[in-house]
């Protein structure tokens, strides 16, 4: 992959940025930028609810949306794709959903890891203390890597759900979804995979994987934000009643003895609930074509050989940085995180930025994995994508050496 | 020296206290928003701010060093914005 010439796609790299957080959110390419302008110009109004011409041609467009999606991760149908606001917001409907149909009920279980993004803990936790069910935190280790091997001894009839992150957005790790997924599905339990930072940056296919549900954000793979998606297993789907009513939900609702009848519309419209994000839809269908041309499996290869390299050349600096997680880029993905001393990561931050650097620093929504890596006051992260090159890496690593050098007095 | 006003901003363990409220952040609001001739103090812990780094942050900035006064451990440092 060329990643130079990637580069002269994004326009927000001219100002001259190295932007080493797309873990966070990613740059956006001319074409996904081009694709909303156009259809706002020309083709919006909203979908699904009118006869004329143009509605018709937005709600083509945003039905495309599905299918496109759909079909970059391997779903069956483009129906299994039901868009959201993001992945928060598509762990939130699927636990709520789940709780809603008695899925999880009262003594039943979810297991979630301790390396996992807040988004993939809370709305677990909630539900579960809404239903009477509880939460069950698979540990991690030193190296802030879920022990999957603790898994089958976690598991029983009572386990309903397995949700967790496929990539880490702390370490970068990525786990093996489908060794889980058999591991769950023994006893009966449903897999909810976390995609944030797997499907924008690695070739996902859903059946592979045997996965049950699967979320992940538009805004974090070259789309705008507003849209994201939850994938589930069509047979699964289609029999449970979404937890949100309202507009575009619903085939028909009658009043009859007294009694308000609610006829659910088919999938994905019945969660689908209100104006979807239409004009996002068609940003997020770009994105998925731009990222297609160039190749999941590329993408991939490029972000290890930047991974690789990071680590190796933060390792030149010495003890003083302190690198969260494993070392080996050969199980993680385009994430690298650490820290340099005691020193406050948000001060590193702002040194970083004087240079020209953008990276996130805190404890990135996953507290209980730092104060497990013990790094309660979070961490650098570095996280890369199609438009960083190494000489983005030499870029972050000599201003960490001048830093080193500036403050080795105090360390 | 005139002062127009006196700001306090601290670089300590103790003054990270949720992981929204960040002092790097303070630090970075309070020099942007102090007017000219605004004397900053900041009071920091070497280990975890180091005053060599902050002073190098802190020339991001038009302003002077007014004072330093530091054990190794940690430090108060007054900073006039010019």
């Amino acid at each position: 992959m060329d990643c130079k010439a990637v580069r002269l796609d994004f326009p927000e790299l001219e100002r001259g940025v190295t932007y080493l957080d797309s873990a966070a959110s990613s740059l956006k390419p001319r074409s996904v930028i081009e694709a909303m302008r156009v259809f706002m110009e020309h083709s919006y109004a909203n979908v699904h609810r009118g006869v004329y011409s143009l509605s018709m041609e937005a709600s083509r467009a945003y039905e495309e949306a599905h299918d496109v999606v759909a079909k970059f991760i391997n779903a069956k149908s483009w129906d299994e794709v039901v868009f959201v606001k993001n992945t928060t917001e598509a762990v939130q409907l699927l636990a709520l959903t789940l709780a809603f149909n008695n899925v999880i009920g009262r003594g039943d279980e979810v297991i979630v890891t301790e390396a996992d993004h807040h988004s993939n803990i809370l709305p677990w936790v909630r539900v579960a203390r809404i239903v009477g069910a509880k939460v069950r935190l698979l540990p991690v280790d030193s190296n802030g890597v879920p022990r999957w091997e603790l898994l089958e001894g976690m598991v029983s009839e009572k386990t309903k759900v397995v949700a967790f992150s496929h990539a880490s957005n702390v370490t970068g790790y990525v786990s093996d979804a489908r060794r889980v997924a058999r591991i769950a599905h023994s006893v009966g339990a449903l897999v909810a995979l976390d995609g944030a930072q797997s499907v924008p940056h690695m070739k996902i296919d859903v059946r592979e994987l045997e996965a049950d549900f699967l979320a992940f954000s538009g805004h974090k793979m070259l789309g705008p934000t507003g849209i994201g998606v939850l994938w589930g297993r069509r047979d699964i789907l289609e029999n449970l009643e979404p937890p949100l009513g309202g507009g575009g939900t619903v085939k028909r609702v009658r009043l009859g003895g007294g009694e308000i009848t609610i006829e659910w519309d088919d999938l994905p419209w019945r969660f689908e609930a209100g104006t979807p994000p239409i004009v996002e839809a068609v940003g997020l269908t770009e994105a998925v074509r731009y990222l297609e041309e160039l190749g999941m499996e590329d993408i991939e290869s490029h972000e290890r050989k930047l991974t690789s390299y990071t680590l190796r050349r933060l390792e030149e600096l010495g003890d003083k940085i302190r690198i969260l997680g494993p070392r080996d880029a050969r199980v993680k993905l385009g994430i690298v995180a650490f820290n340099v001393g005691n020193v406050d990561p948000s001060m590193v931050g702002l040194w970083l930025d004087q240079q020209g650097i953008a990276v996130r620093t805190g404890l990135h929504c996953a507290h209980m994995l730092h104060d497990k890596l013990g790094a309660s006051n979070g961490s650098v992260r570095a996280s890369f994508y199609i438009y960083n090159c190494l000489e983005d890496v030499d870029k972050l690593v000599d201003s960490m050496g001048e830093l080193l050098k500036t403050i080795t007095k105090q360390l | 020296m005139w002062v127009l006003a006196e700001k306090k901003v601290e670089l300590t363990k103790e003054a990270w206290k949720t992981c929204t409220d960040k002092p790097s952040a303070r630090l970075m609001v309070t020099l942007e928003e102090a007017s000219s001739g605004d004397v900053i103090v900041v009071v920091g812990e070497e280990d975890f701010a180091p005053s060599s780094m902050v002073m190098k942050l802190i020339s991001r900035w038009p302003t002077e060093i007014v004072d330093f006064d530091g054990d190794g451990y940690s430090y108060v440092l007054k900073v006039r914005k010019l």
